[in-house]
């Protein structure tokens, strides 16, 4: 049983690393506690959903399809709500509430456009599973721990080794000295709004597979989890996003298994407290974090 | 220099004209009832000032000391069930249980602000997200005190010196007294050293360090106090509506709260009001939109802020105010 | 002067909205209007809206009927549905706003405890009767004397399912997942006293909170260690369907048990093959064959393309019976509720309903089980 857990909470974790580094990628150089990510997750897995059932489209063109259009909605998310709040210098809060508007926004968008029944979400990655003694592991489960590795290092390179990943952290550590650099500071954020809203969909849409389920509220505590994820591993760290994610899912899952099915996010969250007094910046995390 | 003749008579003139503004608002506020409102607005009105009670706390906190905080629900909920606890367990009447709650709600704040104030930021919003949660969650589970999900029903009707509150017009004059004490001993506090100190960590804690304030200590009691008068204010929502349950308490209440105060103006206590007032009606305005009532709530949430991004009232300053601070300034110049 | 001039702004603010509040409000008195108003509040946004939108389609099929057939008292019935987001403080709001309203002459709602009980104190005081087609919360008629509901307690409907599990189904070592509210609480405790009368064994209690939980793995893991005959669900569709999609995902073949809130077309679309030979209690499916259920459906898949679920066959029957009470009561208030509670035998969809002296209602259940991929009545 005990390995079962184990497998469980891998699995909840590398759901929760996977929607958690997109996160942490916008949070990481823009410093905004973003609430619309978790409704932008969600619109994605819809977007794929709908393309796939209405237009009668494969997995992966659909896949490939939303990604790129929940994308396009990042870009108007930023410039239509919070491109004018940096012009005006607003405080960080500010963008905070906006973008609880977005999410209440979209939210009651989709529920009007497609309904607000639970839908099933096809499994189009019917791999199977491995078979252990008295475990199991399905390979779907593997492709998701993996995507979120592999998206890990992807980011990691990208901010590291590229051009516009050098004009990104310059963006995040001051915004003032990157523009007078002759860094298109808006493009830049942009961009991280693109990439932000397109790897929500990854995560929405895996995670709409793996439970084989999407409903309108269910990136509230995405959202949340994604949130606690990339503050536990350090905000802006990229290994820190799966670190966390896969802490809390374990967390949790050995709370319920062994503990108290009903208090599993109360301790979940418990433990995210108590690593966060020992370590006030995260696991991974180095920078005093400046006031949000 | 002034002289100090010219500066005590320049002080009673202010407090004079004070006064006069002062009086004028509370007849105006105690004439409301007599406009013969129906129940539904009254209710409305009660129910914006239990929010100004919780926005002008919170402000407190995110206003006047910059720590964000997503959790000030857990404070009003453990008001509420405080105050239902012991109004069904012990028959105490509200104006015990009404005090009891607000202190349990501080207590519980000083236990939680002493660790892990001292984090920042993000930090500090997971960690009060997260405790809010957990006060949910224990609500939930902990059936024995709390009845976990059936809730408390049944809470009895305040009686303040003999005298039952039952109408929509007496509840009125209840939390028009709570807002007033509310706001009144917000204003002292923000306008005490004690508030100095904490505007001084909001705009540079470092600085505000090297002078000699003890942030930590500040914070804690900007944490507290702020707490205090949101366990108040759930204690009267418990015996108003008379039935509370874990699901009047969640996170949504937090964010809620957070919006009224930032729509209002950080660090303007008449703008903690108006968003107030504005955010408990918005909803109840949009009924005609019907299924597309909540796209426009969200909608108006995006289009507010950048038009003004400190708040409707942030960053005005009354010019009372910038008079008694430079009374204060003379005076300690002196 | 600055200050009294933000001052007086911010009270002309204050009174603009109050007076815009009184306008929005009907303040007319119930003279000669040539309608009757009928006032629906359910979730129609948030969380749980698809069942307010379950209510709101199935009272406007029933309020065209009964326009059809020459509406009430010879007064056309107009319907006005309030969304309360099945929040508390909002559902208090809109009861409030309807007992001001002297048009409406009852209410159809509101959808889940939460929001049921918080407004029974305003409706109680306004003497409005609040008909709630599914508040299954044991405190909610002892509210007041304008409480009613549509539903089975768990009181009555969990000892059946306890005998359709112990006795129907054979099953003795039984394991129980609830949602962690009100209607699951009362559930589990009804479900495991019965059963244990009628010598099962409850080897887990797990619970969990609706909207919340996504992941059941461990649950089911922990429930797979104490080696159960069975699982009982006291759960909604949603859930089930993931609970039963990892159970086979985990390998785990145990069969499945559950409550009529089960009832859903999505489920079978959800889990498919997952809830295969899925028993439960019952006292509403498409494939009832009495003539008032039959009709019900019919209409409703006509309307609305779908086929109808439990929650939409009550809100449709307490809209009857409620219209039917005005028809003799006459438009008032009082003498409505003390119509409605006299209401015995009514043919409802789900069966003959007669409120008892709570105004509680006991109705008739049947057993069904989900057969090639298809409802159907096993006992």
């Amino acid at each position: 049983m005990f390995f079962q857990q184990i497998i469980n909470g891998i699995t909840l974790g590398s759901i929760y690393a996977l929607t958690a580094v997109g996160y942490t990628m916008v949070f990481g150089i823009l410093e905004l506690v973003n609430f619309s990510h978790g409704s932008v997750y969600m619109f994605g897995a819809f977007l794929c959903l709908t393309l796939m059932t209405a237009l009668g489209l494969g997995f992966f063109p659909a896949f490939i399809i939303s990604i790129v259009i929940t994308g396009m909605l990042g870009i108007v998310i930023d410039r239509l709500a919070l491109l004018p709040l940096r012009r005006k210098n607003a405080p960080k809060v500010a963008s905070l509430i906006s973008t609880i508007g977005i999410s209440i926004f979209l939210q009651n968008l989709v529920m009007v456009m497609w309904g607000s029944e639970t839908k099933n979400f096809p499994l189009a990655l019917n791999l199977g599973h491995i078979q252990f003694n008295s475990f199991r592991i399905s390979y779907l489960q593997m492709i998701i721990l993996l995507t979120s590795l592999i998206l890990m290092m992807g980011l990691t390179l990208l901010v590291k080794k590229t051009k516009i990943g050098k004009a990104m952290r310059a963006t995040a550590q001051n915004m003032e000295a990157a523009k007078l650099m002759g860094i298109n500071v808006n493009l830049i954020i942009t961009f991280t709004f693109f990439l932000g809203a397109a790897l929500a969909t990854v995560a929405g849409v895996m995670v709409g597979m793996y439970y084989q389920s999407v409903d309108p509220m269910m990136g509230f505590m995405a959202g949340l989890k994604a949130f606690a994820a990339a503050v536990l591993g350090g905000i802006g760290v990229l290994p820190g996003a799966i670190l966390g994610g896969l802490i809390i899912g374990v967390s949790e899952t050995l709370a319920a298994g062994y503990i108290h099915s009903g208090y599993r996010d109360a301790i979940a969250f418990a433990i995210l407290i108590a690593v966060l007094l020992i370590k006030p910046t995260g696991l991974l995390g180095q920078k005093v974090q400046k006031k949000v | 220099m002034e002289t100090t003749v010219e500066h005590v008579n320049k002080k009673k003139k202010i407090i004079k004209r004070r006064s006069m503004i002062y009086v004028g608002v509370l007849a105006g506020l105690l004439i409301i009832p007599l406009l013969s409102l129906n129940n539904f607005t009254m209710r409305m009105v009660i129910m914006a000032g239990t929010y100004m009670i919780l926005a002008m706390s919170l402000n407190l906190i995110t206003g006047y000391t910059g720590q964000l905080s997503l959790g000030h629900a857990a404070f009003y909920a453990i008001g509420a069930y405080t105050s239902a606890i012991l109004s069904m367990r012990f028959g105490w009447s509200f104006l015990i249980t009404a005090p009891a709650a607000a202190l349990m709600a501080a207590l519980v704040a000083l236990l939680l602000g002493i660790p892990t104030l001292k984090l920042q930021g993000a930090y500090l919003a997971i960690v009060t997200l997260g405790f809010s949660e957990i006060v949910r969650i224990v609500a939930l589970n902990w059936m024995g005190l709390t009845r976990g999900p059936m809730g408390i029903p049944g809470i009895a009707r305040p009686e303040v010196l003999g005298y039952r509150i039952a109408s929509n017009t007496q509840y009125y004059y209840l939390i028009l007294a709570l807002v007033i004490i509310t706001y009144m001993s917000l204003y002292r506090i923000i306008n005490s050293r004690l508030g100095r100190a904490f505007i001084a960590i909001r705009e540079d804690d470092l600085a505000a360090q090297s002078m000699g304030v003890d942030i930590l200590k500040y914070k804690i009691l900007s944490f507290t106090i702020a707490a205090f008068f949101a366990g108040l204010a759930g204690s009267f929502y418990a015996h108003y509506v008379t039935y509370i349950d874990p699901q009047s308490f969640t996170f949504n209440e937090s964010i809620q709260v957070l919006s009224m105060v930032v729509l209002g103006g950080m660090g303007s206590m008449p703008g903690a009001i108006i968003g107030s007032v504005i955010l408990t009606w918005a909803p109840e305005m949009l009924r005609f939109l019907e299924d597309y009532r909540m796209i426009m709530y969200g909608a108006i949430l995006i289009v507010m802020m950048p038009i003004r991004p400190q708040g409707i009232l942030g960053g005005i300053r009354f010019k009372l105010d910038k008079e008694e601070e430079n009374q204060h300034e003379a005076v300690g110049s002196e | 002067m600055k200050k009294v001039f933000v001052f007086s702004l911010l009270m002309m603010v204050v009174l603009s909205v109050l007076l815009a509040g009184c306008s929005t409000e009907t303040a007319a008195a119930p003279d000669a209007t040539e309608e009757i108003t009928i006032a629906v509040a359910a979730p129609l946004s948030g969380d749980y809206a698809q069942y307010g939108n379950a209510f709101r389609r199935a009272t406007e099929l029933k309020a065209e009927e009964i326009n059809a057939a020459g509406g009430i008292l010879g007064k056309e019935l107009k319907l006005t549905f309030l969304d309360d987001r099945n929040d508390a403080r909002e559902a208090t709001n809109v009861a409030q706003r309807l007992v001001g309203d002297k048009k409406v002459l009852g209410v159809i709602g509101h959808f889940s405890s939460t929001a049921s009980l918080a407004a029974s104190s305003v409706y109680e005081e306004g003497g409005l009767v609040q008909l709630s087609p599914t508040t299954s919360h044991p405190d909610f008629t002892k509210q007041g004397q304008y409480m009613f509901r549509n539903i089975n307690t768990q009181a009555v409907e969990a000892p059946i399912a306890a005998d359709m599990v112990v006795n129907l189904m054979d099953k003795k070592r039984i394991a129980v997942i609830y949602i962690n509210n009100d209607w699951g609480i009362t559930a589990r405790d009804h479900f495991v006293e019965a059963a244990e009368a009628l010598g099962g064994e409850i080897v887990a209690e797990e619970t969990f909170i609706g909207g919340q939980t996504q992941d059941f793995t461990s649950t089911l893991t922990s429930i797979h260690s104490k080696n159960p005959d069975i699982i009982f669900l006291g759960t909604f569709y949603a859930e089930t369907g993931m609970i039963a999609q990892q159970m086979k995902q985990l390998g785990y073949d145990y069969p499945l048990a559950g409550l009529s809130s089960l009832y859903n077309e999505e489920l079978i679309k959800l889990a498919g093959d997952a809830v295969e030979g899925l028993y439960m209690t019952s006292n509403f499916f498409p494939g009832d064959e009495r003539p008032a259920a039959k009709e019900f459906v019919d209409k409703f898949r006509d309307a609305h393309g779908q086929v109808p679920n439990q929650f939409a066959a009550v809100a449709y029957e307490s809209l009857g019976m409620l219209a039917g009470a005005i028809e003799t009561a006459g438009e008032d208030r009082a003498a409505i509720r003390n119509e409605l509670a006299k209401i015995a035998d009514y043919e409802g969809v789900t069966g003959s309903i007669t409120f008892s002296k709570d105004r509680d209602v006991i109705k008739e259940m049947s057993i069904i089980k989900i057969q090639n991929g298809e409802f159907v009545i096993a006992q």
